[in-house]
């Protein structure tokens, strides 16, 4: 996939999942520095960061779904290749054609689900019922934005299958190996 | 059979099958049951409930720190570190330098959560060392796919945390409880190693002059940042300063002082690290919302409780449920990844169990080795594909390599099941103090 592809669609799904790899790895610096802090603060100086597990949960949230997309894209979300090794090329296309497809559907679906989820809580103003009482839509939006990335590349993918590309494999060099296995 | 449990295998063998992304693949599964079977019920609500309820989870944190941890080890000269400290040690035992990848393995195990992680770190060094130094090339690489395993036994473990939460079981129960069979399963490799080398001293490479007392005691230097990394994880854990997760932030800092001690890690490098670790954790974070999410739906439709009740109607002994667990788990295993393949099952096998009057800790460890061994079972075993990454040889062949490995582990496995004692015990000794 290091090939410059001139697909405008393409190029947008990949400089989004860049930024949003960045803040995931972020969230993951945020996860870190807060539960570093409540070791510390209740160990030596004797208090408890009431809002540090709340925090840190919902950056693990927005981690979880900014990483997706970048994951998607270097093909680091996990699939069943067995069949997928055996088959002729020919189906090993139809086969990478409705996996992504499928893939469309549910990235769209999530999208949905978060973003119509953060969109009744803002309206309603719901807050957590943890000590933070933290409004919901905040961590929610992110997490939207997140599953809006995922979708977006994998629009992408799919736009590449469709040029006749395979999808993004995170062992797609073993499967020449594979031929030999057992 | 009834129709929904129909449906659910059909689409689930569709679309995984398919290659959908595993993540994915489970979560449709369950979108599509439920507006299937519940047309009027809001699916989505359910689905974003699930959803964040489960990424948001505080059990889950230590899943990314542990993950991020090992790949800031991973760009560290740990295992260079390993290899110097341990050599010396094992000069005299049949089996010489062989051993260095089991042990090396133990140690790593004892700060990195993953097997992957076990593997590509230990392997970075004694693969090169020992097939340099002549030792036969089958053993270095089966015994580094065997010994990378430990990595999800002993703790901290992934799998355990994964498992502690979708179970409901403490998590630093499951972590005490893989002690004892982690240091079985090693010292059975290192027998294994022992004996291949009395049986055909051929496979070893030529013996080494023998160290003095104060050179072995030098040695020991390069061994000092793992210990006292094992010392602040594990010690903090349980000397009841921190849990799981805390240690896991406490392991975090550990290596970046090591890396940044050694001067083998920049801020550039862990920023890489922090990037890669977020799409590891992303890609098992949505395997988890899958089958949270699928459980949830599968619970509503009352499959898993016909699946138990067909089960239980072949009127299997435990022991007899034990053995169709693990062949179920080993085929299961050979086509999926193993971690996929306990989340997928657990909804149905864990009641199953439990009714068989087997511990919640117990099963867990249990799924651990079975997880194992789905590791290196090809086609799609992790370990076989790091190592392949690592040496070059074929998925094949490292599989072949493994199997003697492959062959202890299931040993080990019954072993657990006739005598539950080795890994309830520990735990129940210090369970008190929890």
């Amino acid at each position: 996939m290091e090939t410059p592809m001139l697909n405008p669609i393409v190029q947008l799904a990949d400089r989004a999942s860049k930024v949003a790899g960045s803040l995931a790895a972020l969230c993951l610096f945020g996860i870190f520095g807060l539960i570093l802090s409540e070791v510390f603060a209740r160990n030596f100086l004797g208090y408890s960061i009431r809002f540090s597990w709340d925090f840190a949960g919902y950056l693990m949230g927005a981690l979880f779904l900014l990483g997706a997309g970048p994951a998607l894209r270097e093909g680091v979300h996990v699939r069943v290749t067995a069949l997928r090794d055996v088959v002729p090329d020919k189906l090993k296309w139809l086969m990478d054609v409705g996996a992504s497809l499928v893939g469309l559907l549910v990235t769209a679906l999530i999208f949905w689900a978060i973003g119509s989820m953060a969109w009744l809580n803002f309206l309603r103003g719901t807050t957590s019922a943890t000590v933070s009482a933290t409004p919901l839509w905040i961590p929610q939006c992110v997490m939207a934005i997140g599953a809006a990335v995922f979708f977006l590349q994998m629009v992408a993918q799919t736009l590449r299958v469709f040029s006749g590309h395979e999808l993004t494999n995170a062992d797609a060099e073993d499967t020449a190996a594979r031929g030999d296995a057992k | 059979m009834s129709k929904a449990t129909l449906i659910l295998l059909g689409l689930l063998a569709m679309l995984l099958g398919m290659g959908v992304w595993i993540g994915l693949g489970l979560i449709g599964t369950g979108y599509g049951l439920f507006s299937l079977f519940r047309p009027n019920a809001p699916t989505d609500k359910l689905l974003a409930q699930q959803l964040f309820n489960t990424a948001t989870s505080p059990a889950l944190l230590a899943l990314p720190l542990y993950i991020f941890m090992a790949d800031i080890l991973f760009r560290s000269r740990l295992s260079e570190m390993l290899f110097t400290g341990l050599a010396p040690w094992t000069r005299w035992l049949p089996g010489r330098l062989s051993h260095v990848t089991i042990i090396a393995s133990t140690l790593f195990a004892a700060v990195s959560g993953s097997s992957a992680a076990t593997t590509a770190t230990v392997g970075k060094i004694t693969t090169t060392e020992l097939l340099n130094r002549g030792y036969d090339r089958k053993l270095v690489i089966g015994s580094l796919a065997g010994a990378g395993t430990l990595g999800f036994l002993i703790p901290p473990s992934v799998i355990m945390i994964i498992y502690g939460v979708l179970a409901e079981e403490s998590i630093l129960k499951l972590f005490i409880a893989g002690v004892v069979p982690g240091i079985l399963l090693a010292g059975s490799y290192s027998l294994y190693l022992g004996v291949r080398a009395i049986l055909d001293p051929s496979v070893t490479g030529p013996p080494l002059p023998p160290t003095t007392f104060r050179e072995k005691l030098h040695s020991l230097i390069g061994l000092g940042p793992v210990v006292l990394l094992i010392g602040a994880v594990m010690g903090s854990m349980y000397g009841g300063i921190a849990s799981p997760t805390e240690a896991a932030a406490v392991g975090v800092l550990g290596a970046t002082a090591i890396g940044f001690a050694q001067r083998s890690l920049t801020l550039r490098g862990l920023y890489e690290a922090a990037i890669q670790a977020a799409k590891t954790s992303s890609m098992i974070g949505f395997i988890i919302i899958g089958a949270v999410f699928l459980s949830v739906v599968l619970g509503y439709l009352g499959v898993p409780r016909e699946i138990a009740g067909q089960i239980k109607a072949l009127n299997l002994s435990p022991m007899g449920l034990v053995l169709v667990l693990l062949v179920f788990y080993i085929i299961l295993g050979t086509i999926m990844e193993g971690m996929s393949a306990i989340v997928l099952t657990l909804p149905i096998t864990l009641p199953l169990i439990l009714a068989a009057g087997y511990d919640k800790i117990w099963f867990g460890i249990f799924l651990v080795l079975v997880v194992e061994m789905a590791q290196i079972t090809p086609p799609v075993g992790f370990n076989l594909i790091v190592i392949q990454r690592l040496t070059g040889d074929k998925v094949g062949q490292v599989a072949r390599a493994a199997f003697p490995f492959f062959l202890i582990m299931i040993a080990m496995t019954m072993l657990i099941a006739i005598f539950p004692e080795i890994v309830t015990w520990l735990p129940s000794k210090t369970a008190t103090r929890n």
